[in-house]
């Protein structure tokens, strides 16, 4: 029964030398027929999508939702082709529209960082929070402003800051046209720039 | 500093999330069900996704749609608990069954360690364990196991807390019936071809194969694949193989995290100094204690260590008579039911795969 004699072609290859990294089309192409294969951009991305999300809507609730997101993505993944060779824009969109459903709770969070200064998306990596008081107000100030923010003008935002994501990417992730994400951006930090206003005179008001 | 930079720096604390934890979250609800302890047998589950095609892991992503939000984890084993991510961390006070959420950044040195019966326990067995015959062992050999193992299909509701709706979830839990599987894992190498035999099927499998990530899992292995070569490298102080085990991607504060990658360890097989060294490891883990009577998947009768996370005690059965480790099970304690649970029934070096011991 045994197995070594067929073994050859697969102990080949673990000593051939190391592959040069697919790029996420690459993957998501063979992955058609190789199913598998998706789990190499859930690896790759996984911790970016795991962080970004965690950072809305806190770790608990995080991790529902990028196992989601690598779901929806695996299942919709023949229809991905010309949305570049990077597909982690495509995955934030992804895990942004599922975070809608968890809206009042990303809200509740910013509220109760508004109301007590304590973050509960933060604290479990935090060790002990001392933050000086003046930064503390600050984070209050903007936590609430932030709660407060349409949905849709959040997501931009912070697909922009957090995600790190472009104008066009996040016209691209959302399926809006870039001049709406242009708005809603514009929109979101004149809010916050008013709320922000008078503990800061280095912010000024308007643009 | 304007507002976009300030928002920028809100949160920033928060990490990149893990790789290991991420896959098998995806893997896990791909698979729609967990027999086996997701972290050791992510192997083979990355081999099924290969062998059994597209079809079965499209089906399954379907069934895993169909069920209520949060159930399905309940149908991962308590191993998977921890790789699906359920981990909660402290701050979180609406969790059942926890009664101490321990995080310690500092655990080896820490001088509570288990309760007094648990250490005695342990101390036991790891001075039954290091007694047992150390031959050497060669590159080419594999270590056979006969494991018996089974999940469970929970048709709990979530908690009524909705905030914490995904914690404790299992309700309902009904056991799968225990396959059996034989496993020949190659001894040196995740990249080398091993096998598995499950209803008269014999499996191949190799990591590379598998197409992971060859930087997250080396061919040498690691801590959650680890090969019985490198579990000869780890340390045999307890204190030094706790403070490793505690920088294994993870939650290094948790003494959960901790509790789990030992049993992960142990259910591999390790050299018996090693093996030792695991067991009076945990009993260095506050939170650990002893449950008088265990009995594993296949019936054995035993003794075992536990540690509660989550609402779900995690056993390690040992033999009452010769103090060697039975296997483990997962149990929820608001109603007692059995989550998962695995047994070990053989374990042996053979010369090749596919080679019953003699």
């Amino acid at each position: 029964m045994g197995v070594d004699d067929v073994a050859d072609g697969w102990q080949a290859s673990a000593r051939a030398p190391a592959e040069i990294a697919d790029d996420d089309l690459t993957v998501i192409r063979h992955s058609e027929s190789d199913p598998e294969r998706f789990a190499v951009l859930v690896r790759r991305h996984g911790p970016a999508v795991g962080r970004y999300v965690t950072r809305r809507i806190g770790q608990e609730r995080a991790e529902d939702v990028v196992a989601e997101t690598f779901l929806v993505a695996f299942r919709k993944r023949a229809g991905y082709q010309d949305q570049g060779r990077d597909c982690l824009p495509w995955l934030y969109g992804i895990a942004t529209r599922l975070m809608h459903r968890e809206r009042r709770n990303e809200v509740r969070q910013l509220r109760l960082l508004a109301a007590s200064g304590t973050d509960p998306v933060t604290a479990p990596f935090t060790d002990r929070v001392e933050d000086a008081v003046a930064a503390r107000g600050v984070k209050r100030r903007l936590a609430a402003a932030m709660a407060e923010l349409p949905v849709n003008q959040r997501d931009a935002l912070l697909l922009l800051v957090w995600a790190g994501l472009s104008y066009e990417q996040i016209a691209a992730a959302t399926g809006v046209p870039l001049g709406t994400v242009q708005s809603r951006i514009s929109r979101a930090r004149r809010r916050l720039r008013q709320s922000l206003a008078d503990l800061d005179p280095a912010v000024p008001i308007g643009d | 500093m304007d507002e976009l930079e300030l928002i920028s720096r809100l949160r920033e604390e928060v990490p990149l999330a893990s790789a290991d934890r991420a896959e098998h979250a995806f893997l896990t609800s791909v698979q729609g069900r967990g027999t086996w302890p997701v972290r050791r047998h992510g192997l083979v589950r990355l081999l099924r996704l290969r062998t059994e095609a597209a079809v079965p892991l499209a089906a399954a992503a379907a069934i895993r749609r169909r069920r209520p939000a949060g159930i399905i984890i309940a149908a991962a084993t308590a191993a998977g608990l921890a790789a699906a991510g359920l981990t909660l961390l402290p701050g979180s006070s609406s969790l059942p069954g926890n009664t101490s959420l321990p995080r310690n950044t500092s655990l080896p040195g820490n001088t509570s360690g288990a309760s007094p019966a648990a250490a005695r326990l342990l101390a036991k067995v790891a001075a039954a364990a290091a007694a047992q015959p150390n031959p050497p062992v060669r590159d080419s050999q594999f270590v056979y196991l006969k494991t018996w193992g089974a999940g469970s299909v929970c048709t709990g509701r979530p908690l009524a807390n909705s905030d914490s709706a995904r914690v404790a979830v299992p309700g309902d839990c009904v056991p799968e019936k225990p396959d059996e599987v034989q496993f020949w894992y190659p001894v040196s190498s995740l990249c080398a071809t091993g096998a598995f035999l499950k209803d008269g099927k014999m499996t191949k499998f190799s990591f590379k194969a598998a197409s992971v990530d060859p930087e997250q899992f080396p061919c040498s292995g690691n801590m959650n694949y680890p090969t019985y070569r490198f579990l000869q490298t780890l340390p045999t102080d307890p204190h030094a193989l706790l403070r490793l085990i505690q920088h294994t991607d993870g939650h290094p504060g948790l003494y959960w995290w901790a509790f789990s990658t030992i049993g992960n360890l142990l259910y591999n097989g390790s050299p018996p100094p090693v093996t030792a060294a695991l067991y009076r490891a945990a009993a260095l883990i506050p939170g650990v204690t002893v449950v008088p009577d265990a009995t594993d998947t296949i019936g054995r009768p035993g003794v075992a260590v536990a540690f509660i996370f989550q609402g779900i005690r995690t056993e390690w059965i040992f033999s009452k008579q010769t103090l060697q480790y039975l296997g483990s099970r997962e149990i929820n304690i608001a109603n007692g039911a059995l989550v998962s649970q695995t047994a070990i029934q053989q374990r042996a070096i053979v010369d090749h795969a596919g080679q019953a011991p003699g």
